[in-house]
């Protein structure tokens, strides 16, 4: 098996869904903004890119029809360089990362580019024609328990306190507040023009929406409870619906001579599991052992975590059932802050995991999270600048 | 006229003022130093606005930059504080800019029409008068027009009309006295309540037990209507009369006790700062203790004596005057002051009697005119009374009552004609033309309304009309509920208006429109094990449904006040509708733990499925709606839920609708307007739509927010919206539809939860959540 080297990893800033800058933005846009990026300072790459793998958790309307072949050639890849879209809801973009180091670890392919996008502005968390069969309430109704109401399950079940909730949340802020200099070196601007009857409007979005400096322990413990009347989990101490793409490019040994290109990561292993959906939230107790057992790594090597917040109660449990250091988990806030664009975020975290190890001179990174209907996904990279 | 109007200041009164122009569809130009926030509007409660979208009519304006538009407007009335100087910089301020056809009008509560005026260049002034609304602007009826010296009759009738039609006032004509006509007598009463409660010792919240309901005044009786109006306020407009009516025999009176200048000063305001005379602590609302000077809990009192003064107000009277009960003496006390000021002022405040009453039903929503009340008592043996008393130095002052008072036997005619002192005549109901689509107006005294000439009836309903080949239906339970009897009488009725008739009104001579199906009948039926009656009782429910909507002669239902639950389903099923802005319509059947089954769910999946396009969004509010019992807050709401038509006409003025219907129906008959067939299958969502929404129930059951009663419940509701067991797509007959109502209505009824929500909601008047 051959090595999987990063030697690109580039993201939008994360927008805020419905109020933010690329509220009208569509989801094609977004990714060909990225995949353009990325290949930006060496265009000499495109003609040899050997398929493009999208991660996106509600393919349809704006980011249905494949996306991943629509947004390639909207990025202005040619004809011949093919794509296709992935779908394991939040571990989208991970999975197509995983995907596409896997294609290149088997020798299949050379030089190949793997990401993630969604606009939660455009599609709503269920899709646009939420449908049920009579045989999901027969054998698992289960299945259509609400994100929120699992995370309340999991704040229950591994006895989180509100207050605990909050507190993580409100560092997940401060963290978030406090990395705005070093998101710059994985963040590529955007600048949309918008048609309005006033005329065209043009704004150039550059930082993440959602970190909110206003946000206190009192203000955050005031919100009521989002989703269950006496429980414990707010519009506070939950992810935000964001909107964002993020791309990596993945290549061999033969790839980085041939093109004099500096990796900045490798891949080393990606395991997934499945978990009880009423509690899928606790996903990543499962998968971070596996991960760690094929990549024959113990937990303390690991530096830099990136555990995504789908909700503070979830993040709480697995980090201390996991037993993960708090201190090397999203040391520069996670999703509650950041915004969690479903099947992007996997694409993201691996982003802004394998720049910190180059930036932080780091060894290993690890990117994880729950995913909905109950599963838990982890992915490991070992800087090798 | 153009649709324009100005309203200046955006202040309590000034913003909900704007809002009911907005709700009357009018461009609305707010003119303030602090520009107008529409977003204020929406903390009033009761809201002001009837949707809230409506606030985009709303347009926030400077002295500086827009005056330019007010010369667009048909209408600009000036609602700025009450002081004579900033009233003056406001008038010379927008005087270049008006139009040459705008009125101006002021809404002032206590200056004189005539001094304003006086600030006015004299070209304006015939063009300026006073419009008096009364607080919340949108809920009281009465606005007093008070002309100016100058200005010319035909704007005033004009105005009248305005008032009256678009935005659904009773207009009271007063004269340019301190406080006009509402106000003076009003708060005097007040000033009395005050004065002789001190006097005997009764404690406030025993002066709200007697002075609310009891004497068919508003709940919020005296200090909770203070509270409401809020101290500062109406300290205010005693103030006013402190000082502009000085040579009143009354004037020593005109200052409120001392312990509520303190409450000012210490900014127990009222409703506007959270506290007041009454005061919220936890669960438990206090009275201030005027003795203790502090608030406390409150004691009811016994006041057995008063029971039943609406209706044989006489005798309680009787018993009252040989009672030592310092309730008794209360009552008397207050009632004869109030009666002696306000016929000793009669005649410098208003034309007549029946101003004076309209005014203070209008204004102050008391059942009852002081006049009328008057009448009932017995006026020569109360005006002996008076006198009588009044040499016993018993009354608040010695003055006389005038002679006039002495020389009629009532102050009404039969014919509800008000008498007028200073022309010695009665006086009957305006010629404005206005009044012509008042077909059955306001009565006063004990004058009746035309019953018209009764075609049908029976224990249930009346069926009757007014205009030759139009019937009217009216239902004579009470709050119009609908029971068996209703049914059948609505079946006789209707049979007899199809060969017979050329078309049929729902209309009721007093609201509410509906509050439903007859729940102690069912009760009754459910108890007794009765459950083949009770299949025929739903049955003859949507049966009485369709015929109302697929009848040969047209149908219109006029609505005005509650339509609820079965009262909802008949103005779904009726081929027209007509609905007063202040309708409250809902299916909330939920609420007592059953489901619309009057043919309500199956007009609500026909609707989804008439739309077209994508029939599961189109149910989606709809399911919201019955599942959480929602009631709209008006008319238009009414028409967004879609519970009638779009097109469907909404009147201002509730007296109007009946007028209103029967153009309707006259439009249905000359157009040879046809009833839709039935039959017509229904398009639904289907089961993967049913299972999106039973999603949806089972997220609310998990998060608590509903019992597992609700579930079954919502549900039902459920399956019947989308015609949950056939695929999407598919036309699946009405029938199925009335099937399902019926069969998870039976269903529910056997249930012993839904038994119990039914007994709460008739012991309590509120839903019960097991």
């Amino acid at each position: 098996m051959q090595d999987a080297y990063i030697v690109n990893a580039v993201r939008t800033p994360i927008g805020k869904a419905h109020r933010g800058g690329f509220r009208n933005t569509s989801s094609t846009d977004l990714l060909a903004h990225v995949l353009e990026s990325l290949v930006k300072s060496h265009p000499e790459l495109i003609p040899s890119i050997e398929d493009v793998i999208v991660g996106c958790a509600m393919p349809e309307g704006e980011q249905g029809m494949n996306i991943g072949r629509i947004g390639s050639l909207l990025a202005g890849y040619p004809d011949h360089v093919p794509g296709f879209t992935v779908n394991r809801l939040c571990s989208s973009g991970l999975q197509a990362v995983a995907i596409a180091a896997d294609r290149v670890r088997l020798g299949e392919c050379d030089l190949i580019v793997a990401g993630g996008v969604e606009s939660m502005s455009l599609i709503p968390m269920v899709g646009n024609h939420p449908r049920f069969s009579p045989l999901v309430f027969e054998k698992k109704p289960e299945i259509v328990l609400g994100m929120g109401i699992t995370a309340e399950n999991v704040a229950h079940k591994y006895n989180v306190s509100r207050e605990d909730q909050d507190k993580f949340s409100l560092e997940s802020h401060l963290k978030a507040l406090a990395a705005k200099e070093e998101f710059k070196s994985e963040i590529v601007p955007m600048t949309i023009n918008t048609r309005t009857p006033a005329g065209i409007q043009q704004v150039t979005i550059s930082e993440d929406e959602g970190p909110r400096k206003d946000s206190t322990l009192e203000s955050l413990s005031q919100l009521k409870p989002a989703f269950s009347l006496k429980g414990s989990v707010t519009a506070g101490n939950s992810s935000q619906m964001s909107d964002g793409a993020a791309a990596v490019l993945i290549c061999n040994e033969k790839t980085l001579k041939k093109y004099n290109l500096t990796p900045m990561a490798r891949f080393l292993g990606f395991s997934i599991a499945g978990v009880p959906p009423a509690i899928m939230g606790i996903g990543p107790i499962l998968a971070i052992p596996k991960v760690l057992e094929r990549t024959g790594l113990k937990l303390q090597d690991i530096d830099w975590i990136e555990l995504n917040e789908a909700f503070a109660s979830q993040s709480l449990a697995v980090i201390r059932e996991v037993g993960l250091d708090p201190s090397k988990v999203n040391p520069l806030g996670g999703a509650i802050a950041l915004g969690h664009p479903l099947g992007a975020t996997g694409a993201i975290k691996t982003v802004t995991a394998v720049h910190a190890l180059k930036r932080r001179q780091q060894r290993y990174a690890m990117v994880t999270m729950c995913i909905g209907v109950g599963m838990g996904a982890a992915g490991i990279f070992e800087s090798v600048s | 006229m153009s649709q324009k109007v100005a309203i200046l200041g955006s202040g309590v009164m000034g913003a909900q003022i704007a809002a009911h122009f907005a709700n009357a569809q009018y461009e609305v130009y707010v003119f303030d130093i602090n520009p107008l926030n529409p977003t204020l509007l929406s903390k009033i409660n009761p809201a002001p606005l009837a949707l809230p979208s409506f606030a985009a009519s709303l347009i926030p304006c400077s002295y500086q930059q827009n005056l330019s538009i007010l010369k667009e407007c048909f209408l600009v009335v000036e609602a700025v504080s009450e002081k004579m100087d900033v009233k003056n910089q406001v008038y010379q301020n927008i005087s270049p800019y008006l139009g040459p056809q705008t009125i101006i009008a002021s809404n002032t509560s206590g200056l004189s029409i005539t001094d304003l005026g006086q600030l006015l260049p004299e070209t304006l002034r015939q063009r300026f008068c006073g419009v008096h609304f009364f607080n919340p602007p949108r809920y009281l009826p009465l606005v007093e027009l008070i002309p100016s010296p100058w200005i010319a009759p035909f704007l005033l009738d004009e105005l009248e009309g305005f008032l009256t039609s678009r935005l659904g006032k009773n207009v009271v004509r007063a004269f340019d006295t301190p406080n006009f006509i509402a106000n003076r007598v009003g708060v005097f009463s007040i000033l009395s309540i005050l004065h002789h409660a001190e006097k005997l010792g009764i404690g406030l919240d025993v002066v709200d037990q007697i002075t609310g309901s009891l004497l068919g005044r508003p709940k919020s009786a005296t200090f909770r209507t203070m509270d409401v109006v809020g101290l500062d306020t109406l300290n205010h407009v005693v103030h006013t009369m402190d000082e502009r009516l000085t040579s009143d025999p009354w004037h020593k009176y005109y200052h409120l006790s001392e312990w509520i200048q303190e409450l000012i000063q210490k900014g127990f305001l009222g409703q506007k700062t959270g506290k007041g005379i009454y005061l919220k602590s936890g669960k438990e609302i206090l009275i201030y203790d005027v003795a203790q000077k502090t608030h406390r809990a409150q004691v009811p009192a016994s006041t057995a004596i008063l029971e039943g003064f609406l209706s044989q107000p006489q005798k309680v009277w009787d018993e009252c005057l040989k009672s030592k009960d310092p309730i008794a003496l209360f009552l008397v006390a207050t009632l004869r002051d109030l009666f002696h000021y306000t016929a000793f002022h009669l005649e410098s405040i208003a034309l007549n009697t029946r101003d004076v009453d309209a005014a203070i039903r209008g204004g102050f929503g008391w059942k009852l005119g002081i006049f009328e009340l008057w009448q009932k008592l017995g006026w020569q043996k109360i005006a002996h009374f008076i006198e009588e008393e009044r040499q016993k130095d018993k009354t608040m002052v010695k003055d006389p009552l005038p002679q006039w008072v002495l020389s009629i036997d009532q102050p009404y005619t039969a014919t509800g004609a008000g008498y007028c002192p200073s022309q010695k005549i009665f006086i009957g109901a305006s010629l404005h033309p206005v009044y012509k689509k008042q077909w059955i107006p306001e009565m006063f005294g004990s004058a009746k309304p035309d019953t018209g000439h009764t075609l049908r009836e029976n224990a249930g309903v009346k069926l009757w009309c007014l205009q030759e080949g139009i019937g009217i239906i009216s239902f004579k339970s009470k709050m119009n509920v609908i029971g068996l009897e209703v049914l059948e009488g609505l079946m006789d009725a209707l049979s007899y208006a199809e060969s017979h008739l050329n078309a049929v009104i729902l209309w009721q001579h007093q609201e509410p429109f509906s509050a439903g199906a007859n729940l102690i009948q069912a009760m009754e039926l459910v108890k007794q094990g009765k459950i083949n009656e009770m299949e025929r009782f739903v049955d003859l429910f949507q049966t009485v449904s369709l015929r109302l909507k697929h009848s040969s002669v047209p149908t219109v239902a006029a609505v005005s006040g509650l339509a609820l639950g079965g009262g909802c389903e008949f103005v779904m099923h009726c081929q027209k509708a007509v609905l007063h802005l202040e309708t409250y319509q809902g299916l909330v059947e939920v609420g007592v733990g059953i489901l619309p089954a009057g043919g309500g769910c199956k007009e609500l999946a026909r609707r989804a499925s008439d739309k077209g396009g994508d029939i599961f969004k189109n149910i989606q509010e709809s399911f919201m709606n019955v599942s959480m019992a929602q009631v709209s807050k008006s008319a238009f709401e009414v028409r967004k839920w879609g519970y009638v038509k779009e097109e469907t006409a909404i009147i201002f003025h509730p007296k109007e609708l009946l007028y209103a219907a029967h153009m309707e129906a006259q439009a249905l008959i000359a157009t040879g307007k046809r009833p839709i067939l039935p039959n017509s299958p229904i398009t639904v969502s289907g089961e993967g739509a049913y299972g999106a929404v039973k999603a949806q129930i089972l997220n609310m059951k998990e998060g608590g927010f509903i019992s597992e009663h609700d579930v079954k419940i919502a549900s039902a509701v459920a399956m019947v919206l989308t015609g949950g067991e056939f695929p999407e797509g598919a036309q699946v007959p009405e029938k199925w539809f009335l099937q399902k109502e019926r069969e998870f209505f039976l269903e529910l009824l056997s249930t012993e939860k839904t038994q119990k929500r039914m007994e709460h909601m008739l012991s309590t008047g509120k839903p019960l959540r097991n």
